[in-house]
């Protein structure tokens, strides 16, 4: 087989057992890898109604069948599984190496069955899996572990806030990369398994090297000649999105009471570059290189979406302060942007504000499970509820929303409301058509047009979280280019509208399991503040009558029942059996 | 209060102009060459910066005049990418300018 390794390796923890488990082709060929591999996986192997944290669950990690080529931006791999935070059916993807390793080490995926007795860690090194006593890991945060595993290939682990089961724990490897969202590594922590160390020397077979090289250079060529690429995201990050996001009035502050920040020059990407030396980290073979770091200090420099949630949201105008914050989510192992919008709807709650220290503070309480944080840790969702004021908690399908008001950016509001996993940007992201004009600009103050253009961008964002490639590669490098290089990969002949249709099916097998799990069309909203509030732009609210026609529009387009339901047809023509 | 254009006689000094007060008084040469600007505001971000010591600037600039013109004036090359957003709309280079524009200029940026 070439791309793949044509084999994943299933790994029971109770029973201490494992099996590897050939692929085919053409069942590779339909699901591809990363998303689409592990939620069929999931969509397969989970009962409805399993408690996420018990040992029924089961947690993916897969890679694409570009994964460990060179092709850039291709060192990605997905962690998936029933969600502890929002119920759904749930990936998180992640760059570094971790993935490029798994498939060194002759696999494109792992599947993790029930729960290892004592804390243990699972090893793969070039073919042999062996499951290790974590007795002397277990208590450690991400960085610690990471620095004692790593003399044995790339890690990804918990840190303490998996372990105590935090419903927004994330996977972090290689230091300072994560799966960041949906309280995976929540489930890695009810399973007593700290880490997986993966290492290997295998080469991905390539099909045709000719016509790869020549795809590699056509990509890498769109990359470098792209400013997005080269420029923005090169030079400044994703910070470098705070002041364009404020002016645009769309930065959420305060818990979105409002949506423009006086100190956003503060904590911008442009503050950043101003005060501190910068060292690039970028991941394996990708030439965009937008993660950084401070020179000489392993600080991590925030992303935009940790900025706007523990900087505007909670009202914080220190940029030391938010990287601290972000520093300490990292190393406890705990989702950024769940982490500060649930702050934010703390304060919003008890009418308070936030110095520096208290907000350091409150995410070291929610990292050690302690006081009030005891109660934060289980997400703003929960915490308002349990607080009898649901509607101050920012988020969809129990999922926190990331920095972007959708009051401002109406298709991203719809995008927001129809996201498989609950409140996130990186189903269909919006912004790019509404904001940048990319790839061509769209008014982004209405609904009309929008519920076509955000079930394709979905079909097409699933298809590349399946490859698995960087969407921040999507706007220089179109499908086309992506279905030549997975074609001369594999051998298999792929075409856009099929890498479309491999991305539209995968969403509706996505669907099918949240409908299993009992989530309906009542789910597909947004919190009813921005229905009821302007956030300080006049008229701004947006109207349900025109939110739920382009709803209505959106099911239209995807084939589906008035209910938000996958027909028969849908399902039929898509190859999925029930 | 109106603001009108420099004379083509008097001294030419970049950022100078003449201002009307309300109540008309004004010079004969240069009510003969009335030409009515337009004032903008303009704010820089990230790399653009290089172009200008000041982040902020208020620009007067002929009536008539696209987002290419102010460009040039403030002495950005045509050919530089931009993400130009007018009063919170990304908008193109060859967009007419109102009085009372606000103009941000990023350089091609996206994330996530």
């Amino acid at each position: 087989m070439f791309g793949w390794n044509g084999k994943i390796a299933k790994v029971y923890l109770t029973e201490k057992k494992i099996e590897p488990i050939p692929l085919g082709k053409e069942f590779l060929a339909d699901y591809l890898g990363g998303r689409g591999l592990g939620v069929k996986l999931v969509y397969d192997l989970v009962k409805p109604g399993v408690d996420p944290l018990s040992s029924e669950n089961i947690l993916v990690f897969a890679a694409g069948p570009l994964t460990g080529t060179t092709c850039p931006t291709s060192g990605r791999y997905a962690t998936v599984s029933k969600s502890p935070l929002t119920g759904t059916i749930f990936d998180s993807n992640s760059g570094g190496s971790f993935g490029p390793e798994l498939k060194f080490a002759g696999f494109d995926g792992l599947v993790v069955f029930g729960k290892a007795e004592e804390p243990v860690y699972i090893e793969i090194h070039n073919g042999k899996i062996s499951i290790k006593d974590a007795k002397h890991l277990w208590g450690k945060n991400t960085r610690e572990v990471t620095r004692e595993l790593s003399k044995f290939g790339r890690v990804a682990c918990i840190g303490r806030a998996g372990e105590k089961g935090i419903r927004f724990a994330n996977i972090m490897n290689d230091y300072t990369h994560t799966c960041g969202r949906g309280g995976l590594g929540a489930v890695m922590g009810s399973k007593n398994l700290k880490a997986i160390v993966v290492k290997g020397n295998k080469k991905i077979p390539i099909f045709d090297r000719d016509r790869y090289k020549k795809y590699f250079q056509d990509i890498t060529r769109l990359l470098v000649a792209s400013p997005v690429s080269s420029k923005g995201l090169n030079q400044y990050g994703t910070a470098v999105l705070v002041n364009l996001i404020n002016y645009m009035r769309i930065l959420p502050t305060g818990n979105f009471r409002f949506s423009r920040f006086d100190f956003a020059e503060e904590i911008s990407g442009e503050k950043i570059n101003s005060v501190f030396p910068i060292k690039k980290t970028p991941c394996y073979a990708c030439p965009i290189a937008c993660k950084r770091e401070v020179r000489d200090t392993e600080m991590e420099i925030p992303e935009y979406e940790t900025i706007s949630m523990f900087g505007s949201s909670c009202m914080i105008s220190n940029i030391q302060t938010i990287m601290k914050a972000n520093r300490l989510c990292n190393d406890y192992g705990m989702d950024t942007i769940t982490a500060g919008s649930t702050i934010a709807c703390y304060l919003e709650l008890n009418g308070k504000q936030l110095t520096d220290e208290k907000l350091l503070k409150l995410v070291e309480l929610i990292g050690e499970r302690k006081e009030i944080g005891q109660e934060l840790s289980e997400g703003s969702m929960r915490y308002a509820r349990v607080n009898k004021n649901p509607d101050i908690s920012m988020q969809v399908k129990g999922l926190e929303l990331p920095g972007y008001d959708p009051r401002g950016v109406l298709g991203l509001a719809l995008g927001y409301a129809t996201s498989n996993r609950g409140g996130c940007h990186l189903r269909a992201y919006m912004i790019g058509p509404e904001i940048f004009g990319k790839p061509k600009l769209v008014n982004r103050l209405t609904f009309s047009g929008k519920s076509g253009l955000v079930q394709v961008i979905q079909n097409l964002f699933t298809a590349v979280d399946s490859l698995v490639v960087c969407k921040f590669a999507l706007f220089s490098v179109g499908e086309e280019e992506w279905a030549n290089i997975l074609s001369a990969v594999t051998g298999i002949d792929f075409v856009s509208e099929r890498l479309l249709e491999i991305g539209e099916r995968v969403w509706n097998i996505e669907k099918l399991f949240n409908l299993k799990e009992k989530f309906s069309n009542k789910d597909d909203t947004l919190p009813e503040r921005f229905f009821q509030e302007d956030g300080g732009v006049e008229g701004r609210n947006i109207k349900k009558d025109e939110f739920l026609a382009s709803l209505l529009e959106y099911y239209r387009f995807r084939g589906w029942s008035e209910k938000g339901i996958p027909t028969k047809e849908k399902l039929a023509q898509l190859n999925i059996q029930m | 209060m109106l603001e009108v254009a420099q004379s083509p006689t008097a001294s030419s000094k970049k950022g100078d102009r003449y201002i009307f007060n309300e109540t008309g008084v004004s010079n004969e040469s240069l009510t003969h060459n009335l030409e009515f600007l337009l004032k903008v505001n303009v704010k820089l971000f990230a790399s653009v910066r290089k172009f200008s010591r000041r982040d902020n600037l208020e620009i007067n600039i002929e009536e008539g005049s696209i987002v290419k013109d102010l460009l040039s004036k403030i002495g950005i090359p045509q050919n530089e990418p931009l993400l130009v957003i007018v009063n919170e709309s990304t908008q193109g280079k060859e967009t007419p300018l109102q009085e009372g524009d606000t103009l941000c200029l990023f350089p091609i940026i996206a994330g996530g």
